[in-house]
């Protein structure tokens, strides 16, 4: 199990190998990527803010609902803070397990509940101003 | 008999642009809860939002906004959540 908060570019394929053993058949990774456009806004790049202290914690918390789950599963998770050019990852959950369906329903849930419950939040920078993103709401930020 | 609590307070994102502040120490009377907390941050920052969608945490763990914060305890104020892609 792995679960960091960097400001490091992501590298999904070193998650995978976290998960990785000998009992897995199965690994589900998923890999979010900074969009180009959101809700009709043409971005330029986001700006992602964590509370880290809290953000791996709940992390942990969320690898370990999937692993009530789940129990074969392995889970690593990694977000990234700070600048974010478009196409860069800004976060990865990998899922093992010994067969596929599993894996991925272990992971679309990890995703959805990092989503849900991790204090990250994206600033996005877009072409008509900067906005600070709250659940599905884009908010004029003062700076 | 304490008179006073001190907290450490921590804002982020929009809730850190608002309040002008990343981090602070506040002095509560004995027994406030995180809700007495975040008025009387209100009062001092005029700028930060009413509650509604704001969760409190602390000791970096979601906590309800009727628990009562202690001496030393690490306060936060959580807008909604936008990790992700």
């Amino acid at each position: 199990m792995r679960y960091d908060v960097t400001t490091e570019p992501l590298d999904a394929r070193e998650l995978e190998a976290v998960v990785n053993h000998p009992g897995a058949g199965a690994i589900c990774t998923f890999t979010g990527i900074v969009r180009d456009n959101s809700e009709g806004r043409s971005v330029t790049h986001l700006e992602y803010e964590a509370y880290a202290e809290m953000a791996v914690p709940q992390m942990k918390k969320i690898g370990e609902e999937i692993r009530e789950r789940w129990p074969e599963a392995r889970v690593a998770m990694a977000h990234r803070t700070g600048h974010l050019k478009i196409g860069e990852a800004s976060v990865v959950v990998a899922v093992s397990s010994a067969h596929r369906h599993d894996a991925i329903e272990a992971c679309t849930w990890g995703i959805d509940r990092l989503k849900e419950s991790v204090p990250i939040w994206k600033k996005e920078h877009a072409v008509d101003g900067t906005f600070w993103i709250e659940g599905n709401e884009a908010k004029p930020a003062s700076t | 008999m304490a008179v006073a609590i001190a907290v450490r307070v921590r804002f982020f994102a929009r809730l850190r642009e608002l309040a002008g502040v990343e981090s602070e120490s506040m002095q509560l009377p004995p027994h406030s809860s995180l809700a007495d907390a975040y008025e009387a941050l209100r009062v001092r920052h005029r700028d930060l939002p009413a509650r509604d969608g704001v969760r409190g945490a602390l000791n970096q763990e979601f906590a309800d906004w009727t628990v009562a914060v202690r001496d030393g305890d690490e306060v936060a104020f959580i807008p909604p959540v936008s990790g992700g892609a």
